[in-house]
């Protein structure tokens, strides 16, 4: 049977070639020779576009009529199993795997139907941060957490580190944005009897045009949005060209949320961010309130492109949390349990301190 | 400023001519009866020999505009600075219906302030505001002899900042639990980094902003008005005493 996938190994010992965090070339970590970007894409061009046909083949075999009982419909058509190029193992992934290493013997194996045509990326920021870099910052991100239990740290086991290029759609988005806003001017002045306050409002408004550029929206389901935005932002000074040899040695997924249904969250920023800009302009008030606004978007382009980001997963008492950070920045987010007799006891004891504090204090004023 | 003095001198000159004889209650307002100033006179007499000190109660019509406090503090100077512990005056004036309480220095080292004659047991404002000023006066000297008592007894003035105040216990308690709560939110808030972006900021090309319209419109002035709360008093010290009022 044809191979389905590629695996990227070394031509001078086989051993699987990986893209080193920080370098520009891709590596053998075994006999230390360094290949161009270029020349790995070059040199296993041929070895993609026949694995490609081999995968479209084996696809028109998946029979999902006389399949029995066994899979519903919708998990075959999730299921790919392909072969490993090196060791001869059945690999499975999910429909999205473009890229990921043989659990067998690790060898980092590309799919390269999943990243033919209008799937290809047309940019990719390469991983800067290593693992030990992620580790690092897990340990970091645990300091100053008062409220963490104490044998979290202790009982806690890094699970998994993964570094995963994600794909993510970057927008940008020319508008046109004008908005009324309610402004006050407060002043006070007293006389022998009265206080005097001359509350003066104004109506103001604000049109303007802006432009945005490369707004990120992650087009991945799995990567849960709310972490996704946290590693927020990207340095795209450090985007090149898509390659599949950044891909050696990580996994990849191909987008499974289009662009368009991403386009609601990123209106959605857009229109936040023009108002703030309109609403920063009308200056020398008390307060500014917005009345009403309206943010044309005058359209604009759509890139695809991967961004990498480690994922590393813990667990502590059978439940597992997981931590993202920005593969390019080091950006670290991620959310740790608390210790509810620690949350009641530190605030107690504050509060504590604080009474006899505040007593001595309030009581010069309440004689 | 001997002007002035001159002037206060000839007013109290009047009031000591109006006055038969300087005692220590004296109602040129008519506010008392015979027999409330009598017995005034008693209590005063009694905590006077008691504690060594001169105590003076005077009840004036008017101040023919001179400051109360000025005119107080030359009564007690005048009138009631003799006694080995030193002095003190109640002035009430009905032209304002202000009262004013002066001490001198010795009896400053006693009693800390005006206030404490004033206030050290509830009655004495609700009294003047009732205009029982026979009553006003039975507390004012009551609480002379307390706070003399209690000196005298300790070694040390009566300071109402030592003593318990429920009231600053509550608010205190009050404002260490909102506190605690809000530092228990900030605590359990920093155990996640988690958050959606609402703006995209960090992607804005501040080079092509570009305000293509701003018009600033005046609609109108709202204007509130609120009354002062008319001070309860007012104070000075000089020369080691302290004097203090306010209106009724």
């Amino acid at each position: 049977m044809a191979d389905t996938s590629v695996s990227y190994k070394c031509p001078n010992c086989s051993a699987p070639l990986s893209f080193l965090p920080g370098h520009s070339k891709v590596t053998c970590e075994y006999c230390g020779n360094e290949f161009e970007i270029s020349a790995i894409e070059e040199m296993f061009q041929t070895k993609r576009e026949l694995a490609a046909k081999a995968e479209e083949a084996q696809a028109a075999k998946w029979d999902t009529e006389n399949a029995g009982d066994e899979f519903s419909s919708d998990e075959v058509a999730t299921l790919h199993a392909m072969t490993c190029s090196s060791c001869g193992a059945e690999l499975v992934c999910d429909e999205n795997t473009m890229a990921t290493e043989c659990v067998y013997c690790g060898n980092p194996t590309m799919i390269p139907k999943r990243f033919d045509g209008t799937l290809k990326p047309d940019l990719i920021i390469p991983f800067k941060k290593t693992k030990e870099d992620a580790v690092a910052a897990l340990k970091k991100f645990y300091e100053g957490k008062y409220l963490l239990p104490s044998n979290f740290t202790a009982n806690n086991r890094v699970e998994d580190i993964q570094p995963m290029y994600v794909p993510f759609w970057l927008f940008d988005s020319s508008v046109e944005a004008q908005a009324d806003f309610k402004a006050e001017k407060v002043h006070r002045h007293e006389t022998a009897n009265e206080v005097i306050t001359e509350t003066e409002i104004y109506s103001c408004h604000r049109a303007g045009t802006m432009a945005f550029e490369k707004i990120p929206a992650d087009g991945s389901k799995k990567m849960d949005d709310a972490y996704m935005e946290s590693i927020e932002p990207f340095n795209y000074a450090d985007l090149v060209e898509f390659n599949t040899g950044y891909l050696t040695g990580y996994l990849a997924d191909k987008y499974d949320v289009t662009a368009e249904e991403n386009t609601a969250r990123i209106d959605n920023r857009v229109n936040n961010s023009a108002l703030e800009v309109l609403k920063s302009s009308v200056q020398g008030y008390t307060s500014v309130a917005v009345e009403n606004s309206a943010v044309i978007k005058q359209g604009g382009k759509v890139i695809y492109a991967m961004v990498p980001v480690w994922i590393l997963t813990t667990r502590y008492n059978d439940k597992p949390y997981t931590f993202m950070m920005n593969g390019q920045t080091g950006k670290f987010v991620g959310t740790v349990p608390y210790d509810a007799t620690k949350a009641f006891l530190y605030p107690a004891l504050c509060s504590g301190v604080l009474i006899p504090v505040l007593y001595f204090i309030l009581k010069m004023f309440l004689v | 400023m001997k002007k002035i003095f001159l002037a206060i001198a000839i007013f109290l000159l009047n009031i000591s001519v109006a006055l038969a004889a300087i005692n220590s209650v004296n109602d040129s307002a008519g506010l008392l009866r015979e027999s409330d100033i009598q017995k005034l006179n008693a209590q005063i007499s009694q905590v006077e020999q008691k504690h060594g000190v001169r105590i003076g109660i005077n009840f004036l019509q008017t101040v023919q505009g001179h400051n109360v406090n000025t005119v107080n503090n030359e009564l007690l100077r005048k009138y009631y600075s003799d006694a080995a512990n030193g002095g003190i005056n109640l002035l009430i004036v009905m032209e304002d219906r202000s009262w004013n309480i002066a001490l001198d220095a010795k009896l400053n080292q006693r009693i800390l302030s005006y206030n404490d004659v004033a206030y050290l047991n509830d009655g004495f404002m609700d009294k003047l505001h009732n205009d029982n000023f026979a009553g006003a006066a039975e507390i004012y000297v009551k609480n002379i002899d307390e706070l003399l008592t209690y000196y005298e007894q300790h070694g040390a003035p009566f300071d109402r900042t030592e003593q318990f105040n429920p009231m600053a216990l509550g608010a205190a308690i009050l404002i260490a639990l909102i506190l605690g709560f809000l530092i228990r939110s900030w605590l359990i808030g920093s155990m996640s980094n988690v958050h959606n972006a609402v703006t995209a900021g960090d992607y804005l090309k501040r080079d092509t902003i570009n305000l293509t319209n701003q018009r600033d419109t005046y609609l109108f002035t709202n204007v509130s008005r609120r009354t002062k709360s008319k001070s309860n008093g007012g104070r000075s010290s000089g020369g080691g005493g302290s004097s203090g009022g306010g209106h009724f």
